[in-house]
Parts: structure tokens; C-alpha cells; sequence
């Protein structure tokens, strides 16, 4: 892979000099970036995604100082190729063949890298190439896969196996301890904005972070109306059952706006995908898990007329929510896009439920196999005479009163 | 005990769940104008996604199994197995071109992407019947306390 873009860049070098090198004395990370487009325009496939962004805040360097040895014999043995979303950007011929034509010791080759690119080394002809790179950013994207694997990917292991811990675990102290790991590193998870920016599964944390809010609103509201009822044991005052009523309106309005106002979960430029993909596949299956739930009320409930009212109100409340904004625009989401998205919303729910259904079927299969395997229990022989005379004078006993005292 | 009403009753479960399916997906046929694309790829990345996770979820689940059978390793190994196998399947449809790739550099990529994409529906999933029965929950509870009724022998 790396010699192939050895190749690709070479190639890119002598038509950047015509293209966009010398259009700019200073030119950003980001003109390779139109490049990839210029060539996926042309036709070329690119087989991953092109360069991203760079830290703008952090000044670029020129040419002149990118040539300079002394930065590039500190980058000299650094290679890598990142798993982020700036990686190779075009794949011109398919696998060039690369044959090392460098004779000289002298000479180096040289790569980009950016946001998740190559790791550079010197070659004399790059400085007439105009791109710029920018130290200090080329340090942290090259940390950053790693740093994505420690504060994203583990965390999220982590908190479903905490989880998992927390409810199946017999022991206090383990559930206590799974929980407190569960939430710290949810609170991981939460914060990879800020610490893992560069990860494309940053927007998950930053999506999770805008969902804590009505989360919270709903789950206590729910619960402070439910257990302020008629409940024997710990029952909570009227005063947290108006509470909870107006948690949950909160929470409800608070989503409600995510959408049709200017709260809409955004990262880091657009609608965070995973909002979208969130909010339609909830408005998709919510009102048939209401409608369903109606049926069910009113087969198995007795005397359950209002709850079951209630539930399918709640449930035509949810389809009409949904229905609004499929017709109308959302404040920073189309109609056509949420459409789009309740597409492939319906797409990830059924394959969601089909894998489920298939990993539940080998679980089933695997248990019953290993179950038949079993060496059968070894059965035991039938009471002897003695035994049933011995049985029946003691039931004989105790059914009379017997002749004999208790004691 | 169910009513005297429950006749059919399964028929009409199965109409209340794909009625509002239904009439969302024609809506957004109709606003959009087309199919969504991309939605057998959606699909089938899902499917496999979700079989592999819910092996070494369900694998979990053998070790509280293992208590009451002192341990047993053979079920264990097998959910194992067909969790390597749904990862080794979706790795092999992934490097297959562009066969279930979305828009991501590599198959490493489309993977983990799989993954987090799988716990937004999930998330989604469990607030829809969180938030359900949670409601009907609050309303049973808030019912006001019945008189028994004992029937006139």
C-alpha cells in the first residue's frame, strides 16, 4: 500500500505543478482535497475517503520551511497509515507497479500527511509542490487511532460489559464497581469531541451528549408519575407526580425542538448523522410499539378501557409527530433528507431484528445440542416394603392422632 | 385470561405493528420521490452487524448459564464460533469492492462504522419501548384503587 502511493504521489507531484502548486505561494492542507475531487471528477475511483481538514488555527508552513531538513529529518522515520477519514485519497491506475528508481542516498521520497495520511520524508523536488503541512497537527493525527481506541472503543466495551455486570452480577461489590466503570466511561464516550476530535466516531460521542439531556428529563419524569401512584412501599408525594408531568413535557418539547428548532444537534459542520439516523428510526417504531402495546392491553388487560385509550394516543401523538416532519422542514433537516433517512431507518430496524432473531435461533440451537449431550441423571429404584410400611404408620399416625404423645 | 374479545387477536397485534410502518414509508416514498438508496447495503450490514454482536453479547449470558452446569465449555465455544463467524463473514462481504461499502475508506472502517451505527438504532429501539411502556406503566399505576368484586354464587 505504501509503495503504491509512493507511485500515486509522484504522480500527483508533477501535475500538481500544473493543477494548483504554483497557484498559491501558501497553499493549505485542504487543495489536496480539491484534488482528490478534480481527479473522482475525471473518473478515477478513489478507494478511500480523500484528506480532510486541517487545525486552522495553527499557521502553515511554506514551502521553503517544509524543504527545510532540519523538520524533516525529525519526521524522517516516522510511517503509518491512519485508520481515519483523511487516508489515501486516489487510486489512479489500480496497484502501480513501483520499482525503486532512486539511486542516490541523498534522495528521500516524500509523502503527505494530513488528517489520517502518510508519514513524510524528504525528497529535493517537493518544496516547488506548494502544499503545506502543519507539524504539531501531524503529531496528534498520527496519536489519534490510538487515542480513539483508549478513550472511545474500550469505554464502549466497557460500559456494555459494565452494564452487563451491574444487572447479572450476585455480588454488590461488583455491581457497585461495574456501574461506577459504566458511567465513567460513558462520560468518555461523551467527551471524544474534545478529546478524540479527529475520530469519525467523535459525532457519536457529541450525538450521545445532546441525547443526555431529554434522557433525563424522560426517565425521571416516567418514573416520579409511576411510583407517586398507588404504589404499598416507598411512594412518592403528588408534589413528584406534577414534577414528573412536567419533566416529561420537557424532555418531549426538548426533542421536539432538536428537530423543527435551532437546537439541532450539529458536528462538525452538518447534521450529526447519527441524530438523523436516531431521531428517524425512533419516530418510525415508537408509534407501532404503541399500537401494538394497545392491542395487547386490551386482549390480556381486565377492565384496562382508559390505559389502553391512553396508550393509543400516545402512539397516534408519535405517528402524527413523525408525519409532520416527513411533510414539513425541520430547521437545519429537509423533508426529503429525513425521508431518505426513514428509509434507511426501516433498512437498519428489519436487519437490526434479523440478525437478532438468527444469534437468538443459534443461541437456542447451541444450548439444546450441548443440553442433549448430556449424560441423562441415573434414576433411582422405587420405594422397598420397608419404606411404604414405615410411610404409612407415620401417615397413619398423624391422620388419627396416633396413641402416642408428640412428645 | 384473556377477554372474550381476543379473537384474532394475533392478526390484529401483526396489523397494529406494520399499519404505522406502512403509511410512514409510503409518506416518505411520496416526499422523496424515490427509494432510499443504499438500503439493501443498509440491510445486510445490519443483519451482520447485529447477528455478531448479539453472539458475543449472548456468549455473555453463558457464563450466568455456567453456574447452575459447573462451567460447561462446549456452548461457550460454540456461540464463540458463531460469533467469529459473523465477523469473518461481514469482513469477507466488506472486501468484496464496493459490495456493502458505505462511503468508508476500508473494511476496518465500515466495520466500526457498522458497530456504532447498530447502537444508534438499538438506542433508538429501546427509548421507543422505554418510553411505551413507561407510559403505560404510569397509567396503571395512577389508577385510582378498585373495589373487589366478588361474583354471587
Amino acid at each position: 500500500m505504501f509503495t503504491s502511493t509512493i507511485d500515486q504521489f509522484e504522480f500527483l507531484c508533477t501535475l500538481a505543478r500544473c493543477v494548483v502548486g504554483l497557484a498559491r505561494f501558501r497553499a493549505s492542507v485542504e487543495d489536496v482535497h480539491s484534488l482528490g475531487r478534480l481527479f473522482s471528477a475525471v473518473g478515477f475511483r478513489t478507494w478511500e475517503t480523500t484528506v480532510t481538514g486541517h487545525d486552522s488555527t495553527e499557521p502553515s508552513l511554506t514551502p521553503a520551511e517544509f524543504g527545510g531538513s532540519s523538520l524533516l529529518d525529525a519526521l524522517h522515520g516516522v510511517q503509518g497509515v491512519l485508520a481515519s477519514r483523511g487516508a489515501v485519497t486516489l487510486d489512479l491506475t489500480g496497484t502501480l507497479h513501483h520499482v525503486d528508481t532512486y539511486q542516490s542516498a541523498h534522495k528521500g521520497r516524500v509523502y503527505m500527511l494530513s488528517a489520517g495520511c502518510f508519514a513524510l520524508k524528504k525528497r529535493t523536488a517537493f518544496p516547488s509542490l506548494g502544499w503545506t503541512i502543519k507539524p504539531p497537527s501531524l503529531v496528534r493525527t498520527m496519536v489519534s487511532p490510538w487515542l480513539s481506541v483508549f478513550l472511545f472503543w474500550i469505554p464502549g466495551v466497557v460500559v456494555v460489559a459494565g452494564g452487563l455486570l451491574a444487572l447479572l452480577s450476585k455480588r454488590a461489590m461488583v455491581r457497585r464497581a461495574a456501574g461506577v466503570m459504566a458511567a465513567v466511561s460513558l462520560l468518555a464516550i461523551i467527551t471524544t469531541p474534545w478529546t478524540v476530535p479527529s475520530s469519525p466516531s467523535s459525532a457519536f460521542g457529541h450525538f450521545l451528549g445532546s441525547l443526555l439531556g431529554p434522557l433525563v428529563f424522560l426517565g425521571v419524569g416516567l418514573y416520579s408519575i409511576t411510583f407517586s401512584g398507588n404504589i404499598p412501599v416507598g411512594q412518592l408525594s403528588p408534589t413528584d407526580r406534577v414534577t414528573g408531568f412536567v419533566m416529561v413535557a420537557l424532555g418531549s418539547a426538548w426533542l421536539l425542538a432538536m428537530h423543527w428548532w435551532s437546537i439541532t444537534p450539529t458536528y462538525p459542520d452538518t447534521v450529526n448523522t447519527y441524530w438523523v439516523m436516531f431521531w428517524s428510526t425512533f419516530l418510525l417504531v415508537s408509534p407501532a410499539v404503541g399500537a401494538g402495546l394497545m392491542v395487547l392491553v386490551g386482549v390480556f388487560g381486565h377492565q384496562r378501557q382508559r390505559e389502553r385509550n391512553l396508550i393509543g394516543v400516545l402512539s397516534m401523538a408519535l405517528f402524527l409527530i413523525g408525519l409532520l416532519a416527513l411533510l414539513f422542514d425541520g430547521s437545519s433537516l429537509g423533508r426529503e433528507a429525513f425521508g431518505q433517512a426513514v428509509w434507511l431507518a426501516f433498512a437498519d430496524v428489519v436487519g437490526l431484528l434479523a440478525g437478532l432473531g438468527a444469534a437468538l435461533l443459534v443461541f437456542g440451537a447451541v444450548l439444546v445440542v450441548y443440553e442433549r449431550q448430556l449424560v441423562p441423571p441415573v434414576t433411582s429404584s422405587g420405594p422397598s416394603k420397608e419404606h411404604l410400611d414405615r410411610v404409612s404408620f407415620v401417615l397413619h399416625q398423624h391422620v388419627d392422632g396416633g396413641e402416642h404423645d408428640e412428645e | 385470561m384473556r377477554n372474550e374479545t381476543s379473537q384474532g387477536w394475533p392478526l390484529r397485534f401483526l396489523m397494529a405493528l406494520v399499519l404505522p410502518f406502512v403509511v410512514l414509508l409510503a409518506t416518505a416514498r411520496i416526499v422523496t420521490g424515490d427509494v432510499g438508496s443504499g438500503m439493501l447495503v443498509r440491510f445486510v450490514n445490519s443483519a451482520l452487524t447485529s447477528f455478531t454482536l448479539a453472539s458475543f453479547m449472548l456468549m455473555v449470558m453463558l457464563f450466568v448459564y455456567g453456574d447452575r452446569r459447573k462451567r460447561p465449555v462446549a456452548p461457550f465455544l460454540g456461540m464463540l464460533g458463531a460469533g467469529v463467524l459473523g465477523a469473518m463473514i461481514t469482513a469477507l462481504f466488506l472486501s468484496q469492492g464496493d459490495l456493502l461499502m458505505e462511503a468508508n475508506g476500508s473494511v476496518r472502517a465500515q466495520m466500526l462504522s457498522n458497530a456504532v451505527r447498530f447502537s444508534t438504532s438499538l438506542l433508538a429501539l429501546m427509548l421507543a419501548v422505554c418510553v411505551c411502556f413507561g407510559a403505560l406503566f404510569a397509567t396503571v399505576m395512577n389508577r385510582g384503587i378498585r373495589p373487589l368484586q366478588f361474583e354471587e354464587e
